[in-house]
């Protein structure tokens, strides 16, 4: 009876383990060391990340302080026009590019 | 790319993409209500990958914690360099110089996964489909691309393209793998990443005995793979200068880059790269690289060579350098010599300098 018992026990906790092994991660499952490395930056030397990064220019024309929700407006509108070719065609522009005339050289 | 492509959203994501259930307003702000186009574009954020945590990692939490800190977003690797020459980053004049030159190179989420780089023109890549290989021609390669993606494909003139791609196709995401410091959080340059890539991960055979006679203990113990294997010459850039004009533009200036070849001491040495022998490239810092902003903001300058430890992506079984012993040994137009260096970057490179006397000398080789 225990023998029975304990092949049981088995046979349950070894399908436990192939299905851990076989079944994808989902979304939230990312890179195994992320905390390793993100232990290590906090040493990274007399430097102000969030400074830096928060003035880097890239992000300063677009820096986002939204809160995503599910919950949301209809984005039909959106949808409607950038889905659509024609109205694209007559209606994107490209921003104005401002480069300096003192600017040389590959980079 | 026409600019109404660039903004131009497929059907096939609206209706297929996962991502695409939100809605666009969760993630990009805007108006709703109204369908002309600077009213509904008020509030609206372009570049939502800048906050990962807000948005990216409402789901892939841990690719957005990583984000917060990896090598592309934060550029550690600049900060790094710089740090070590003497950079201080509490030092405002610095600190804008830093901000106004060095960070557009910067890469979130969202600029590998669903945009092309602003060096290419941005745009979405296909209609914001999110890619979960990036595409590499246009991200990786767009902004890492004299440098890698042309020795790769082999479009510097004269020299081939790299075996891995020329035989095996192979994408940088075959090497570069998901756990790479480019994905988690990092520090210092891409060369302190334990994650990345080295050929050994894949040619595993290479010993001494596999029956190439180069393969011998002391080759193998003291010469980057690269220093023989890399096919030719690879891009060294120069004379970076930065400052603001009078219309209160940005700008910088560039000498021109050079094609070259040259061996030299390891300046990186670690159980890492263990090599007394390696590639080096000149990259385009200067002692005056900031001097608009104010002096000597790089103080210690010379505490790094000009001269940098680098694996050119031109990589090929049989090069001009390992045909033969003697194609390399007293070839000393393949070693970076002081006469290769410019006068006031010399204390900087002294590391990394061969000594005439320190090329290997010819050997007595067997005929045919």
């Amino acid at each position: 009876m225990k023998k029975t018992l304990m092949l049981w026990l088995l046979l349950i906790a070894g399908v436990a383990l192939l299905s851990v092994w076989i079944i994808r991660p989902p979304a939230w499952a990312g890179p195994q060391n992320a905390s390793r490395f993100s232990a290590e930056t906090a040493a990274l030397p007399e430097v102000h990340v969030d400074q830096i990064v928060g003035e880097a220019p890239t992000i300063a024309t677009s820096a986002t302080h939204l809160e995503f929700q599910a919950d949301t407006p209809s984005s039909e509108n959106c949808i409607a026009c950038h889905t659509d070719k024609k109205k694209l065609k007559k209606l994107a522009k490209e921003p104005e590019e401002v480069k300096s005339e003192a600017a040389s050289g590959e980079g | 790319m026409e600019v109404w492509q660039k903004v131009l959203i497929k059907k096939k994501f609206i209706e297929e993409d996962v991502h695409a259930e939100v809605g666009c307003i969760a993630c990009h702000g805007g108006q709703p209500d109204t369908d002309d186009k600077d009213a509904a574009h008020e509030g609206m954020v372009k570049k939502v990958g800048a906050d990962p945590a807000k948005t990216c990692g409402q789901c892939h939490v841990d690719y957005a914690e990583a984000a917060q800190t990896n090598i592309h977003r934060l550029q550690t690797g600049y900060i790094d360099q710089l740090h070590k020459r003497g950079g201080d980053f509490t030092d405002p004049q610095f600190t804008t110089a830093y901000t106004n030159h060095c960070t557009s190179c910067h890469a979130d989420c969202s600029d590998c996964h669903v945009s092309r780089p602003t060096a290419l023109g941005g745009g979405l890549l296909s209609g914001h489909k999110f890619k979960k290989t990036a595409s590499i021609w246009l991200t990786c390669g767009g902004c890492h691309s004299a440098r890698i993606a042309d020795d790769y494909k082999g479009n510097h003139e004269g020299i081939p393209g790299d075996i891995h791609w020329e035989k095996e196709g192979m994408l940088c995401s075959e090497c570069h793998t998901d756990d790479a410091a480019y994905h988690n959080g990092s520090h210092g340059t891409r060369y302190d990443d334990d994650t990345a890539p080295t050929c050994t991960q894949c040619h595993e055979d290479v010993r001494p005995g596999d029956g190439i006679e180069q393969h011998d203990q002391k080759h193998l113990d003291e010469l980057a793979c690269q220093t023989c294997h890399a096919a030719g010459e690879y891009k060294s850039c120069y004379g970076c200068h930065t400052g603001i004009d009078d219309k209160g533009l940005k700008y910088f200036t560039t000498e021109p880059s050079q094609m070259t070849f040259k061996i030299g001491r390891n300046p990186v040495k670690s159980e890492r790269h263990p090599w007394e022998w390696v590639l080096l490239r000149h990259v385009p810092t200067n002692k005056d690289l900031f001097a608009y902003y104010g002096e000597d903001l790089l103080p210690d300058f010379d505490k790094l060579p000009t001269w940098k430890f680098t694996t050119p992506h031109n990589v090929r079984r049989v090069t001009p350098q390992n045909k033969t012993c003697n194609s390399c040994h007293g070839q000393s137009d393949l070693f970076l010599t002081e006469q290769d260096v410019l006068p006031d970057e010399r204390a900087a490179n002294a590391p990394v300098i061969v000594a005439p006397d320190d090329i290997p000398q010819p050997v007595e080789e067997e005929g045919p």
